[in-house]
């Protein structure tokens, strides 16, 4: 990699979080992106819609349940998946410099689109950027996901040729393989030591309404995940 | 009828033209080796037989059997094809898989790796926008007869014709390939097929070599027909696939053997986790140039929710039913498609 740096001056907009709009919940309620404040306001959505008791029982049951709907209960503490990697040639996130942003993750079953924003249209750190979001997908969430990411449409340059190999899974397998990429992606993955919080919103999650009876217990969440930890991590 | 997995995703398989055997290759840098026999009461058992470790330093992508059936071929990341060859031990007993030729060359990743019909050839290809062709010779020597530099692109898949010494090769410039030898001079392109809308990820003739099919990251197979010497067109695309289709096969099937214009099953598998199978047969009533396909089985979720990246006919007789899979799951399956 050159020590060009493509944006010397980027953007740097203030985290976007804590919003009180309906709108913005409602994106959140589509997104991976989403932090414990929106993920009790959602919570609070569902509580809502329909009220049910819950037992001892279906809250001990509940942390495979959760697996099998869409959450990862990792053994390992996991952040936010996308907004806190770190863009590249910067010392921000990528939610910082606005490259991603919550109404750009679209997630219709099992098919997940990201869509990012290159800071500069020539950015050469595009393929980096995307693929940090990839393999952070790929390693959080459950097989089942098909991941297409995609720069913004006449946001780059070379829009074709990013997306074209950030969606080719020889490339990307064979990229992973590079002795140097582990490098960068924990350079991009350097802020998730401290960010303990993992929330994966599914479609009949956000619906609320198709949920089998048992999927109530959602809205005890924040008491089934585990707690925010700063040392759970070495 | 599932073969036991590897540890990472199973990339590639290929049947032995002449002996039970199935070879798989994955991302875990080994090959593993399964015998199959049929157990009396029409079904067939698959065993692993051995797993190879290679020494690959990377996946190992692709693998092809000489049509002798005795040497194995493997295409790795780490740029270079291993050839391999079961050694005998001192009764004459068939041992231990050995790598009995190392053939360096590539400079990027090798995608794919295929035998000429007659086995005097071996075809392989890169990423780095390479075809080579290599001449086998006796003791494992490997000749090297020419490096096409034809694609713009990563090349992601050869495959040679039937009987002729013709080579097609499919990249991620979306186009195919096809190189002949002048034989006073070098191998060259004599054909280029343009049609796909993206990569093309496999390639597989006709048994009757006179189509070749294609699959591509555009979610269609293409069907191409010869129509000259070293001219060919696009006559039909097969549609269905959601996602990239990584694989296409094309056997002879079991259905119509016996009538004329029959030209066999195409199954083809895909990003989506289906594999569809075709059965194809020529319009023999009108003068048209285009086969008709009749989609004859529909597998979904062949692999769970993983994608397919490899699907294969066995060759051989009696066999033309079977067709083996390999998925991100790491496993190798085996279907058996019924009579329709």
């Amino acid at each position: 990699m050159s020590g060009e740096i493509f944006n010397p001056n980027p953007t740097v907009f203030r985290s976007s979080t804590k919003s009180h709009s309906p709108r913005r919940l409602l994106a959140a309620k589509k997104s991976l992106w989403i932090n414990e404040y929106e993920a009790s306001q959602l919570v609070q959505v569902v509580d809502d819609e329909e009220e049910e008791a819950i037992d001892q029982d279906e809250i001990f049951g509940a942390p495979l349940f959760f697996y099998q709907i869409g959450y990862q209960v990792d053994e390992f503490p996991c952040s936010d998946l996308i907004k806190n990697i770190y863009d590249p040639e910067h010392p921000n996130t990528l939610e910082e410099l606005h490259v991603v942003s919550a109404p750009q993750i679209d997630i219709v079953e099992n098919r997940v689109e990201v869509e990012f924003t290159p800071t500069v249209p020539h950015c050469g750190m595009s393929t980096l950027i995307g693929l940090s979001i990839r393999v952070r997908l790929i390693r959080s969430l459950p097989t089942r996901f098909k991941l297409d990411i995609v720069v913004k449409p006449g946001s780059h340059q070379s829009e074709h040729a990013v997306n074209k190999q950030l969606n080719d899974k020889e490339r990307v397998a064979a990229a992973l393989e590079n002795p140097a990429l582990p490098y960068s992606l924990s350079y991009a993955f350097r802020s998730l030591a401290l960010n303990v919080q993992f929330r994966l919103i599914t479609p009949q999650m956000c619906s609320g309404k198709n949920l089998p009876a048992s999927t109530k217990k959602l809205r005890h969440l924040n008491i089934l995940l585990p707690t925010p930890s700063r040392h759970a991590w070495p | 009828m599932i073969c036991t997995g590897h540890e990472d995703r199973a990339w590639h398989i290929a049947w032995n033209p002449t002996k039970s055997l199935l070879a798989s290759c994955s991302a875990d840098k080994s090959v593993k080796l399964f015998t199959y026999n049929h157990d009396g009461e029409g079904n067939l058992n698959f065993t692993l037989a051995t797993s190879i470790p290679t020494g690959h330093l990377k996946t190992v992508r692709a693998v092809a059997w000489s049509p002798s059936g005795r040497t194995l071929a493997t295409a790795s990341f780490d740029s270079n094809i291993g050839i391999w060859e079961q050694e005998l031990d001192d009764d004459g007993n068939p041992g231990e898989w050995e790598c009995a030729s190392l053939l360096e060359g590539h400079e990027t990743e090798c995608k794919s790796v295929a035998y000429s019909s007659s086995g005097n050839l071996l075809a392989s290809c890169s990423r780095d926008k390479t075809v080579w062709v290599w001449e086998v010779q006796p003791d494992s020597d490997f000749e090297c007869m020419g490096v096409l530099m034809e694609h713009t692109q990563d090349v992601k898949c050869v495959a040679w014709h039937p009987t002729e010494e013709i080579l097609a090769s499919g990249s991620y410039d979306d186009t195919i390939k096809l190189y002949v030898d002048d034989p006073l001079d070098d191998w060259f392109c004599c054909a280029t097929l343009t049609g796909h809308a993206s990569t093309v990820w496999s390639i597989s003739w006709s048994p009757n070599g006179k189509y070749l099919a294609s699959a591509s990251d555009d979610k269609t197979v293409r069907i191409w027909r010869r129509i000259g010497e070293h001219e060919f067109k696009c006559v039909l695309v097969l549609e269905g696939h959601e996602r990239s289709v990584y694989s296409v096969s094309w056997g002879i099937g079991k259905s119509n053997q016996e009538i004329d214009s029959s030209l066999g099953w195409i199954a083809s598998a895909s990003g989506d986790g289906v594999i569809r199978v075709w059965d194809l047969s020529e319009n023999s009533s009108t003068e048209s140039m285009i086969p008709s396909a009749k989609l004859i089985a529909r597998l979904p979720t062949a692999h769970g929710v993983h994608d397919i990246n490899s699907v294969v006919w066995c060759p051989r007789k009696g066999h033309e039913d079977l067709l083996a899979t390999s998925g991100d799951d790491g496993m190798v399956k085996v279907w058996r498609i019924q009579g329709t």
